[in-house]
């Protein structure tokens, strides 16, 4: 890690070279190169401090960008929970409801956001901005040049925009779907997914350029305000997949393999906490950061809850407008709330696991694996009763009357679920201690 | 091969026999979330039957799921059931034929889909079997043209694509750890 440090120090002066190549042939010229006195009235110093300057306003201007696309998602994701509940109380009428215009100001302003540091970036690295190098950008169709965080974002707000008009064509072929897993609810999700993983990595990488050199003053339980942004995208991500997620808690719960039925909701959310929560424990090196990571999760998801019912009561008494039955007026219930705080269980299963292992364990996949699968296990149970709650008070929270309530599933189709959610918990927690491992160590 | 990347591929290659087997997997009884598009109320010889099907108007080329219950005042319904759709006058097609299943979110029902291949005018023929011996009722039914943007295109579309691209950036991360990790465990 000391070698990084001192390799990766900025001397942007050197344009062309790939990290790796850099890294190759810094170590030998610094040993070979002479010590010389710096010419009178010019020191060497001079350019170093002009570079560190440079790179250190790069830093800001991409926190600023990086703190503007986490609130933009974070808007177009309290408009996607508006919009849910809007159809289920509501219906659809049209393509220009209020929570679609809080999602797609949010997406739009997010979009030109990335598109704007893509152009910047690529122009001044056109112009040979010495601040600006492989180190820190990625190039993209051979031409252009940006962050990485911000082209992951924008190539996800991208699919988001482009599956909009397709919905919007869908609906009027085959009707108003009532379904979230639709073909193009899908693709956006989709899309506002891969924006946020985009989001994590802008937060990420300027995190990590803090800690490296030591810009990092404020710290709040040892996290640094870059780090507490991150875990806050990366509650945002587990926010819209478990939204994703939703529909097999209650109007699909049961994948169907010809005579087997097996419950969906559990292997869904194992590979999904399992990435998230190990990724988030790898990227801080510290126990106690996937309880962090829900916790604000918890937070959001409380406050949407909340704002969300009064938000749809403020509208429809504005617009004049009627509900679908006289039980879908919404409202904020201690059920909600109970129903997302108990995520927090497999999230306490992870830091403890990593307490045990020793958070730097988690950089061994088999590790991460079986810490995955392990936190599968009360994950399991919580899915399951979500599972038969939901189910059974699907109408009191507010599933439209179009909507045909399965009937529970059976036990044989919960406990063919459990050995796959073991499997699915453990290539999350595969997949997340590689994720983790890329936003700790990625500048780009 | 290193330990991790035996995982990985294990993991991934697992997940990949199940999304297959998902998509692969036969059209399940119950495959109907939504409330019917339609109900029909027929007798077939001693058994009222309520026919429900959930397409209104059902499209060319597209599976019409089908629920056959027993209609009100019926004392006891059919075990069986077979729907053969015939072409109607005009139509240039083949009937097709599709064995009701009992449906597992309807004590009594038997749920299935029928293809109706062309568009125009077609009859949906119930072939039922219980206590009271067989019988049969006819439904008719006129398909329309198929959608613009047929469902597997939009699946294609909508899903497959986003989620190739996630795969590849996988992949390509993957590599760029590879290279990350080498600089710092030389």
């Amino acid at each position: 890690m000391s070698r990084i440090r001192s390799e990766l120090h900025p001397d942007f002066s050197q344009q062309g070279a790939t990290l790796e190549a850099r890294l190759a042939e810094r170590p030998a010229a610094e040993a070979d190169a002479p010590r010389e006195s710096p010419p009178a009235g010019r020191t060497g110093s001079g350019s170093r401090v002009a570079a560190a300057s440079a790179e250190r306003a790069e830093h800001r201007r991409r926190t600023v960008a990086a703190c503007l696309l986490v609130y933009l998602l974070a808007q177009a994701n309290l408009g996607l929970a508006w919009d849910i509940r809007w159809h289920g109380a509501v219906g659809r009428d049209d393509f220009w409801t209020p929570p679609h215009l809080l999602i797609y100001s949010g997406v739009a302003l997010a979009g030109l956001l990335c598109l704007a540091m893509v152009l910047q970036t690529s122009v001044r690295r056109w112009r040979g901005d010495p601040s600006l190098d492989e180190a820190n950008t990625v190039t993209l169709f051979g031409v252009f040049h940006a962050p990485l965080g911000f082209a992951i974002a924008g190539f996800g707000l991208a699919t988001l925009l482009f599956a909009a008009p397709f919905d919007n064509y869908w609906h009027e072929l085959y009707g108003i779907d009532v379904a979230l897993w639709a073909p193009f609810h899908l693709m956006g999700l989709i899309g506002g997914g891969t924006a946020g993983l985009g989001a994590i990595y802008a937060s990420a990488a300027e995190a990590r350029r803090a800690r490296e050199r030591g810009w990092a003053r404020w710290r709040l339980l040892g996290y640094s305000g870059l780090d507490l942004l991150t875990l806050f995208a990366m509650s945002g991500l587990l926010s819209g997949l478990l939204t994703t997620a939703q529909p097999a808690a209650w109007q699909f719960p049961t994948l169907d393999l010809g005579p087997l039925r097996i419950l969906t909701y559990p292997l869904l959310l194992a590979l999904g906490v399992g990435l998230i929560g190990v990724a988030a424990v790898r990227l801080a090196g510290r126990p106690g950061t996937a309880t962090l990571v829900v916790g604000l999760y918890v937070v959001r998801q409380v406050a949407i809850a909340a704002v969300v019912p009064l938000l749809i009561r403020t509208m429809v008494a504005q617009q004049g407008l009627e509900y679908r039955t006289p039980t879908a007026e919404p409202r904020f219930t201690l059920a909600v709330v109970v129903m997302v705080v108990v995520f927090l269980l497999p999230a306490l299963a992870i830091d403890l696991g990593a307490l045990l292992l020793g958070a730097r364990g988690l950089a061994r996949r088999r590790t991460a694996a079986l810490l995955g699968a392990a936190m599968a296990v009360p994950l399991f149970a919580v899915a399951v009763g979500l599972v038969y709650y939901s189910m059974r008070h699907a109408r009191a929270m507010g599933a439209p009357p179009e909507i045909l309530i399965p009937s529970l599933p059976t036990a044989s189709a919960v406990w063919l679920a459990l050995p796959l959610a073991l499997l699915l918990g453990a290539l999350g927690g595969a997949l997340g201690s590689g994720l983790g491992a890329i936003l700790r160590q990625n500048e780009r | 091969m290193k330990p991790h990347l035996t995982l990985a591929r294990g993991l991934i290659a697992a997940l990949a026999l199940l999304a297959l087997a998902a998509i692969a997997a036969p059209v399940p009884a119950a495959a109907h979330a939504e409330r019917p598009a339609t109900s029909v109320s027929v007798t077939a010889g001693p058994y009222p039957l309520v026919v429900a099907l959930y397409a209104d108007p059902p499209r060319a080329g597209a599976d019409l799921p089908i629920v056959v219950s027993p209609g009100p005042g019926s004392r006891v319904g059919p075990r069986t059931a077979r729907v053969v759709a015939r072409p109607g006058l005009g139509v240039s097609a083949t009937p097709t034929r599709a064995t009701l299943a009992p449906d597992p979110d309807g004590p009594g029902s038997l749920a299935g889909a029928v293809r109706l291949t062309v568009t125009g005018p077609w009859l949906l023929e119930i072939a039922v079997d219980g206590p009271l011996g067989e019988a049969a009722a006819v439904v008719p039914v006129t398909a329309a043209a198929p959608g613009a943007l047929p469902a597997w295109v939009g699946w294609l579309i909508g899903v497959g694509l986003p989620l190739g691209g996630l795969i590849w950036f996988v992949i390509w991360q993957q590599g760029y750890l590879r290279r990350l990790e080498a600089v710092t465990q030389p």
